[in-house]
């Protein structure tokens, strides 16, 4: 259902915060929708997916955990001393310089000298705003005329990542369904591993249970398989 | 799901076999690469259960992507 179709029927319990759908208890939310701007045009909108929030109904994602997968976030988990205040108490210090170390670097638009910095190394940059799947990051040259466009608000939105150079060389077969034969091309492939969490009110319990390889040609900078900049793929273990 | 359910803090969660899974999507939806899987095996695990009531109520909502083999 959509979020217009939810708020006729969708009612919440005030005393036992239980959801239903045309009095059918829901114990699961999974969210297809609610990742873009789009999905929220109007103050209705957002108001059925803060009742879907309040019900005891388990969310995927509850908000909390959609914020936490934002590129801000992980921008402001990249600052010196956050990683050590979530991570800390379990880890050390060593531990934790690993961990960083695989990450790209990464800055807000927003904090001081942030624009100035992006245009000076825009050609191994991506700015990323906050959202889900391909087609809206600004890519290395493309990166000073948008600065010149992006009011000092929207700024806020966006971070600064420097971009991950991949191996040279890696060759394969790109085939589009309904296409008629391949392309030949060197490509990159981006390997996501995806599990589950609940989260309870002691303990979070998690699994991992899968994963997704996702290869494009080297050329494109985008990705996303519904967008149709990737395809899907598989690993081969040598 | 099969894998959820053998989770401990999924059976204390005092479940009513009764609860339904509601899907948002956007209109007229056509990312079908996230939700497929889990429609499949949601509907291998448990379309039994579901009441006539229901999947007329599934069918006349006009929820996508929701197939009866």
């Amino acid at each position: 259902m959509t979020f217009d179709e939810l708020e006729k029927h969708a009612t919440l319990d005030a005393n036992s915060s239980v959801l239903r759908l045309h009095g059918i208890e829901i114990s699961t939310v999974y969210y297809r929708a609610g990742y873009t701007p789009t999905d929220y045009l109007t103050p209705t909108q957002f108001n059925t997916r803060f009742l879907l929030e309040r019900s005891k109904a388990i969310k995927c994602p509850s908000i909390p955990l959609q914020l936490a997968g934002g590129k801000k976030v992980q921008q402001v988990l990249a600052q010196p001393g956050v990683l050590e205040r979530f991570l800390g108490k379990d880890h050390s210090k060593e531990q934790l310089n690993e961990l960083r170390d695989s990450w790209m670097g990464m800055w807000a638009l927003d904090e001081e000298g942030g624009i100035a910095r992006a245009r000076e190394r825009a050609l191994g940059l991506v700015l990323k705003p906050q959202r889900e799947g391909g087609g809206n990051n600004v890519y290395k040259e493309d990166i000073p005329a948008f600065l010149d466009t992006l009011s000092k608000e929207e700024r806020q939105a966006w971070i600064a990542m420097e971009l991950i150079v991949p191996p040279e060389g890696a060759k394969n077969y790109l085939i589009r369904a309904g296409g008629t034969g391949s392309v030949e091309t060197e490509v990159v492939s981006e390997l996501g591993i995806f599990g589950w969490s609940l989260f309870g009110p002691d303990q979070v319990e998690e699994k991992q249970v899968g994963w997704l390889v996702r290869t494009k040609g080297k050329d494109s900078n985008e990705g996303g398989v519904a967008t149709g900049f990737s395809v899907l793929d598989s690993i081969v273990l040598i | 799901m099969r894998f959820l359910s053998q989770s401990p803090t999924f059976l204390h969660l005092n479940l009513k076999s009764s609860a339904q899974i509601l899907f948002v999507v956007q209109a007229r939806e056509r990312n079908v690469f996230d939700q497929r899987w889990l429609e499949y095996e949601l509907l291998e695990q448990y379309m039994s259960l579901l009441s006539e009531r229901v999947k007329s109520l599934i069918l006349s909502a006009g929820i996508r992507y929701m197939y009866f083999a």
